[in-house]
C-alpha cells in the first residue's frame, strides 16, 4: 500500500497501453469485470437459495424423506390465503413496521434538530446518543426484559408514580403494552442511526437559504416548513425505506421478548416463518410465507425506485 | 449537489488527509493480517484430533449436555474412558445448546440427512426421526449386553419390530419444595388439588415478594411453558388428545387448567420469566415448583445451600400420575461410522457402565430396572415421596397422534390459555377456540 | 422542543434574560433526551456491578450500593467466554474485510463508471437486501453440506458478508458520488487508468466511507445469531451471540453474571464505534444526504 506499488501498477498499465492500444475494449469491460465477482458471489449464496425457496413453496416436503419433494402447485398459497392467521400476521407486520417508521423517524428528526444547535459538550452528547446503535441486539433484549420484569423491573418505579397504579404492570403480557414496547425498543435501537443521517442532511442545507428567508421575515415555524423540511426531504424518503426494511425484518427483539404473544399481537411474519419452519416442521408452508414476505418487501423497494425515478426526472 | 456534500463534509470535519488515511489503512491491514493468521492459530478440534488419532475412526456424538454440571462431567468422563480403553475409535463430544438442538436437528432432517454419528433426542423429536427412517436399529446392543428388562417406555421407540433408541435419561415431574419455607409457615404438603391451592396461597405474601409456587407461563418461552403445562391434564386424570382427536374441551382438561389459573392468581410471581422463577426458587422466595428429577441433581452444584433443604411432596391428586420424559440415544443412518458408533452405545449400555452413568448424573429413573442400587437411592433425601412410587405416563400417552406435531399442538394450547391468564377470558371460552384450531391441525396433517 | 433546523452559530455576546432562559431550556431538553437514551445502558451496568441481592429487590436502588467484580471472574471461568469472543471477532473481522474489498469494486462500478446494466446491477443489490434471511436458511444449509463447508468460521463469514454486502455497496457508492467528477476526469486525462484513479484518488478521499462499511459489516456479523447457531454445530466455533443465548437458556446463571456477559459482549462494538466515530458519521451519511 505504498507509493512505490502505486507507481509500479501505474507504469505497468501505461506501458501495456503503449504496447497494445486497445483502451476502448478494456474500458468497456472494466465495470463488468468489477461486478462479476459480486454477482457470482451473491448469485450463489443468495439468489440460488431464493430460487430454491420459491421452488420449495410449490412443493410438499416430507421431513427427511427419500422421496423427492412432491409438486403441489399453488396448494401452499391457497392454504395461506384462506388462513385467517396469515392475514392477522400481515396486519401485525404492517402495524409494527408503520409504527416503528413513525416513532423512530420522529425521534430521530427531533433529536437531530436538537443536536444541530450549538452547545457545550456537543461531541460528547452525540457520542452518547449513538450508544443504542452500537449495542448488539441480544444484550438489548436482556436489559429490557430485566427493566420490564414485573417483579424487579426499574420501569415499574415510574409506573407506580401514576395515580391508580398499585401493582407492577405486566408490561409484556398485555397486548397493547407489549406492542408498544416492541415499537419503543426497536425505535430506541434504531433512531440514533436516523438521527445521525438527518443531522448530516441538516448541515448540508446552505445557510444562505435561511438568511434569505429571514430577510423576508419568516417565522421559525415558516423557516422549518419552507427551508428545513424541503432540504431534508429526499433524505427522509430514503430513511423511510430503510426503516421499513429493517423493521420488517426485525426478528431478535420480538422473538426473544414476546415470542409473538400475547394472543399473537406481536407476531410478525418473520416470527411466523421461524415457528412454522423450525418449531412446527412445516417447511414448505414456511417457504410460501417467506415468498409472501419477500413480495411485500419488493413492493416497498418498487415504491422507492419510483420515488428515485421521479426525483431524477425533476432534477433533469 | 456535490457542492452541498462538500459543505457537509467540512461541517462534520471528517475529511481525511492522506496521512490519516494511510494510518487507518495500515491499521485495517494489520487487523486483516490478524484475522488471516487466526484460523491457523485456532486450536481447531479437527486438526489436533487428527494428528493424535491418524488411524482412529472418529465418531461425532452430538448432545446438549456436555456443559451441564454433573451430567456434563459424567459424560465427558465416559467419552474419555472409552477412548482410552481401545485404540480403534475416537468419540468426539460435540455440545449444542439445548435451545438450538431441536432446530438444528430439524434443519438437518429436512435437508435430507442428520448431522453427527450418535445423536440424542427429546421425547418429541424421537418419533419424528424414527418415522422419517433416519436411524439404525439398536437391538444388537441389547443382545450383546444380555439385557432383558428394558423399561416399557421404549415401546414408543420401536417401529416394525426394531428398536431405534436407547434411553439415557428419563426425567419425571414432581413437586419440589423448600423445607424451611414449609416449616416457617407451619404447613404440611397437600394431598388434594384444593389443599394444594390453599397451601400455596398460605406460602404467598406478594408485598414481601414471597411466592408459594412457580411454573413457566409466558408465551415468549413456548417450549418451557408447554413442557410444564402438559402435566396439568393429570390432576383430574385427563389426556390432551386421543389419536387424532383433541380433547381440549373435555372436563378433566378444563378443570386442570382452572387449577393452574387458581395457582397463578393466588401463588405465582405473575409475568416472571423462567430464569426469574428459577432464581426466586434458589433464593427461597418461591417455596415450591414442578421440577423434573434431572433438575434436582443440578442444584447440588448451582445452589449448594438450597439442595439440603429440598424435599418432594406427594403428587396431590388421586390418580398419582405424573409425566416421565425419555431421552434416547440414537445412531444416524447416514453415518460413515455406524459400527464404531454401535461400539460406544454398547459400551454405555453395559449394565455396570449404565448404572455408573445414571448415578453420576444423579438421575433416579432406570431404563434397566435391575441396574438400580438401593443404597444410592436411599441417599437422595428428596426422592420420597414425590419422585418414587408414582405412576408415570409418557408424552405419547397423553397427546395421542399430536406427538408428531407436538410443538404446534402445544402452541395452540398455550397461546389460547395465555388469554385466560392475562386477557380475562374464561377457560371454557379459550379452549373452545383451541379445540377448533387443533381439529383444523389434525385435519391438515392427516 | 421548539427548535428549527437553523444552525445558529452566532457570535457569542452577552446573554439577555430571554437568551438565558432559552439556553437553560435547551440544556434541560438535551439532558433529558440523553438521560432517556443512556438509561438502559446505565441500568445494565448497575445490574452488572452489584451483587444480585440489591437488584433482585423492588424497588431497586437507583444508585449502586456496592461494587463487585467477582461476576466477571466467574463468568470467564465457568463458561468459555474468551473462546466465544474470539470466534465472534474472527467471524466479524473476516466479514468486514470481505465486505470492504468487494464493496469497493461494486461501489466504483455503480458510482463512477458509466456502463449498460448499471441500474440493473443496483436493482439486483436492492432486491437481495429485501428478503427475510430465514427464507434461505435450509437451501443454504443443503449447499453448505454438499460443499462440506459446515462447521467452519470462514464459511459463516462468507454468508454474513453476502447478507450485508449490498448495504455496504450502497453506503460506499454514496461516498464515491461525493468525489467531484472533475477530479476523476482530470486524472484520466493525465493518463491514469480508471483502476488507478480508484486506487489513487477515489479511495483516499473515501476513507470515511470505508470506515462506515467496516463498522456496519462488523456489527452485522457480531450480532448474527440465526445462521451462527445452525451452521456451526460444534461448540468449538460457537460465537458470543449464540453463547449469550445459551446463558439465557441456563436459568441458573446469576443475574449479575448474566448481565456481565451482556456487557462484555457489547464492549467491543461500542469501543470500535467510539474509536472510528469521526469518520463513520460522514461516511454513513454522505450517500444518504445525496439521496
Amino acid at each position: 500500500m505504498s507509493e512505490r506499488v502505486d507507481a509500479n501498477v501505474l507504469s505497468e498499465r501505461t506501458s501495456q497501453r503503449e504496447l497494445k492500444p486497445r483502451p476502448r475494449l478494456r474500458r468497456y469491460l472494466l465495470p463488468f469485470s468489477l461486478v462479476l465477482p459480486i454477482i457470482l458471489y451473491e448469485g450463489l449464496l443468495i439468489v440460488y437459495p431464493i430460487a430454491q425457496g420459491i421452488y420449495g413453496s410449490f412443493t410438499r416436503i416430507e421431513l427427511a424423506s427419500k422421496n423427492p419433494p412432491l409438486w403441489v402447485g399453488w396448494a401452499n398459497y391457497e392454504r395461506m390465503f384462506s388462513d385467517p392467521a396469515f392475514w392477522k400476521v400481515i396486519r401485525t407486520t404492517l402495524l409494527f413496521t408503520g409504527l416503528v417508521i413513525v416513532v423512530a423517524l420522529t425521534i430521530g428528526l427531533l433529536t437531530a434538530l436538537l443536536f444541530n444547535r450549538p452547545f457545550r459538550f456537543r461531541p460528547l452528547a452525540r457520542g452518547m446518543l449513538m450508544m443504542p446503535w452500537a449495542i448488539p441486539e441480544v444484550p438489548v433484549v436482556m436489559i429490557f426484559i430485566w427493566m420490564l420484569s414485573p417483579q424487579f423491573g426499574v420501569v415499574n418505579i415510574l409506573a407506580r408514580m401514576l395515580p391508580g397504579v398499585t401493582q407492577n404492570p405486566q408490561w409484556l403480557q398485555v397486548p397493547e403494552l407489549a406492542m408498544g414496547w416492541m415499537v419503543l425498543i426497536s425505535s430506541w435501537k434504531a433512531f440514533p442511526f436516523y438521527s445521525l443521517v438527518i443531522l448530516a442532511a441538516l448541515q448540508a442545507i446552505p445557510q444562505e437559504l435561511y438568511e434569505a428567508a429571514r430577510v423576508d421575515g419568516a417565522s421559525r415555524l415558516q423557516l422549518f416548513w419552507n427551508v428545513t423540511f424541503p432540504g431534508i426531504g429526499s433524505t427522509l424518503e430514503l430513511l423511510v425505506v430503510l426503516a421499513a426494511i429493517f423493521s420488517f425484518k426485525q426478528f431478535t427483539i420480538i422473538f426473544l421478548m414476546t415470542g409473538g404473544g400475547p394472543s399473537g399481537t406481536t407476531e410478525t411474519i418473520v416470527i411466523r416463518i421461524f415457528n412454522t419452519a423450525f418449531r412446527f416442521y412445516d417447511y414448505s408452508y414456511a417457504t410460501a410465507l417467506g415468498v409472501a414476505g419477500f413480495v411485500v418487501s419488493l413492493a416497498v423497494a418498487f415504491v422507492f425506485i419510483l420515488m428515485q425515478a421521479r426525483r431524477a426526472q425533476e432534477s433533469a | 449537489m456535490s457542492d452541498q456534500n462538500g459543505k457537509m463534509q467540512t461541517g462534520t470535519g471528517a475529511k481525511l488527509n492522506r496521512r490519516d488515511f494511510l494510518r487507518s489503512a495500515s491499521a485495517l491491514a494489520g487487523l486483516g493480517l490478524l484475522a488471516a493468521c487466526a484460523p491457523a492459530a485456532q486450536p481447531a478440534g479437527g486438526s489436533s484430533a487428527d494428528t493424535a488419532s491418524a488411524e482412529r475412526q472418529e465418531v461425532r456424538y452430538l448432545s446438549w449436555w456436555f456443559e451441564e454440571g454433573n451430567r456434563g462431567d459424567t459424560w465427558n468422563n465416559f467419552v474419555t474412558e472409552f477412548n482410552e480403553a481401545q485404540s480403534e475409535i475416537e468419540v468426539v463430544a460435540e455440545n449444542i445448546p439445548f435451545d438450538q438442538y431441536t432446530t438444528k436437528t430439524i434443519v438437518g432432517a429436512q435437508s435430507g440427512q442428520l448431522d453427527g454419528d450418535i445423536v440424542m433426542a427429546t421425547p418429541e423429536l424421537a418419533p419424528r426421526l424414527i418415522q422419517a427412517d433416519l436411524l439404525v436399529p439398536l437391538d444388537d446392543v441389547l443382545v450383546r449386553n444380555g439385557i432383558t428388562d428394558l423399561s416399557s417406555a421404549h415401546d414408543a421407540l420401536r417401529k416394525d419390530g426394531n428398536l431405534y433408541g436407547l434411553d439415557m435419561v428419563t426425567v419425571a415431574f414432581g413437586i419440589l419444595y423448600n423445607k424451611d419455607r414449609y416449616e416457617e409457615a407451619n404447613i404440611t404438603p397437600a394431598t388434594t388439588p384444593d389443599e394444594w391451592v390453599e397451601v400455596s396461597a398460605a406460602l404467598t405474601d406478594r408485598e414481601a415478594q414471597k411466592y408459594g409456587f412457580f411454573a413457566t407461563h409466558l408465551v415468549s418461552e413456548p417450549s418451557d411453558f408447554w413442557f410444564q403445562l402438559e402435566v396439568w391434564c393429570m390432576p383430574y386424570d385427563g389426556i390432551w388428545a386421543e389419536g387424532t382427536t383433541p380433547l381440549l374441551t373435555s372436563d378433566p382438561i378444563i378443570q386442570g387448567l382452572k387449577l393452574f389459573k387458581q395457582m397463578y392468581d393466588v401463588a405465582m410471581p405473575q409475568g416472571a420469566d423462567n430464569p426469574t422463577g428459577y432464581r426466586l426458587f434458589q433464593n427461597g422466595d418461591v417455596a415450591q415448583g414442578l421440577y423434573v428429577s434431572a433438575a434436582v441433581g443440578a442444584f447440588t452444584k448451582d445452589a449448594p445451600d438450597l439442595y439440603p433443604l429440598l424435599r418432594s411432596a406427594p403428587i396431590p391428586w388421586a390418580s398419582n400420575k405424573s409425566i416421565a420424559r425419555i431421552h434416547p440415544m440414537m445412531i444416524n443412518k447416514a453415518s460413515d461410522a455406524i459400527d464404531e458408533s454401535m461400539e460406544f452405545v454398547t459400551y454405555m449400555y453395559n449394565p455396570d457402565n449404565y448404572r455408573r452413568m445414571v448415578e453420576g448424573c444423579q438421575d433416579v429413573i432406570f431404563a434397566q430396572p435391575s441396574a438400580a442400587r438401593q443404597e444410592y437411592l436411599d441417599n437422595l433425601e428428596w426422592l420420597e415421596p414425590g419422585y418414587s412410587g408414582v405412576d408415570y405416563v409418557t408424552p405419547f400417552d397423553i397427546v395421542g397422534d399430536f406427538v408428531y406435531n407436538f410443538n404446534e399442538f402445544g402452541q395452540i394450547v398455550i397461546t389460547n390459555f395465555a388469554d385466560v391468564l392475562n386477557a380475562g377470558k374464561s377457560v371454557e371460552e379459550a379452549m373452545e377456540i383451541a379445540q377448533q384450531q387443533a381439529e383444523d391441525l389434525a385435519e391438515r396433517v392427516s | 422542543m421548539a427548535t428549527t433546523g437553523i444552525d445558529t452559530r452566532a457570535p457569542a455576546h452577552k446573554l439577555s434574560p430571554r437568551r438565558l432562559l432559552n439556553r437553560t431550556a435547551l440544556y434541560l431538553t438535551i439532558a433529558i433526551v440523553s438521560f432517556i437514551t443512556v438509561f438502559p445502558v446505565y441500568w445494565m451496568m448497575i445490574s452488572t456491578f452489584q451483587p444480585s441481592k440489591y437488584i433482585m429487590h423492588f424497588p431497586p436502588p437507583l444508585l449502586p450500593q456496592e461494587l463487585s467484580f467477582y461476576q466477571f471472574a466467574e463468568l470467564f471461568t465457568e463458561h468459555p467466554v474468551a473462546r466465544w469472543l474470539r470466534n465472534s471477532f474472527l467471524i466479524a473481522a473476516m466479514t468486514m474485510l470481505l465486505c470492504m474489498a468487494l464493496s469497493v469494486l461494486g461501489a466504483y462500478a455503480l458510482s463512477s463508471l458509466r456502463w449498460p446494466g448499471r441500474n440493473l446491477f443496483g436493482l439486483f443489490l436492492l432486491v437481495t437486501q429485501m428478503l427475510p434471511e430465514i427464507l434461505i436458511l435450509i437451501p443454504l444449509y443443503i449447499i453448505y453440506r454438499r460443499l462440506n463447508m459446515l462447521n467452519s468460521i470462514p464459511s459463516l463469514a462468507l454468508i454474513d458478508a453476502a447478507f450485508i454486502l449490498p448495504i455496504c455497496i450502497w453506503i460506499l457508492k454514496g461516498v464515491f458520488d461525493t468525489v467531484p467528477p472533475e477530479v476523476l476526469d482530470a486524472s484520466v486525462v493525465d493518463g491514469c487508468t480508471e483502476l488507478a484513479a480508484l486506487w489513487r484518488i477515489v479511495l483516499p478521499l473515501s476513507a470515511p466511507g470505508l470506515s462506515a462499511v467496516a463498522v456496519v459489516a462488523f456489527f452485522f456479523a457480531w450480532n448474527e445469531y440465526l445462521y451462527a447457531g445452525i451452521m456451526l454445530s460444534s461448540g468449538e466455533f460457537m460465537p458470543a451471540s449464540v453463547g449469550l443465548s445459551t446463558l439465557k437458556a441456563i436459568a441458573q446463571t446469576p443475574v449479575e453474571q448474566y448481565m456481565a456477559a451482556g456487557l462484555v459482549f457489547s464492549v467491543l462494538p461500542v469501543a470500535f464505534y467510539l474509536a472510528m466515530q469521526r469518520y463513520i458519521v460522514s461516511g454513513l451519511t454522505a450517500g444518504a444526504v445525496k439521496g
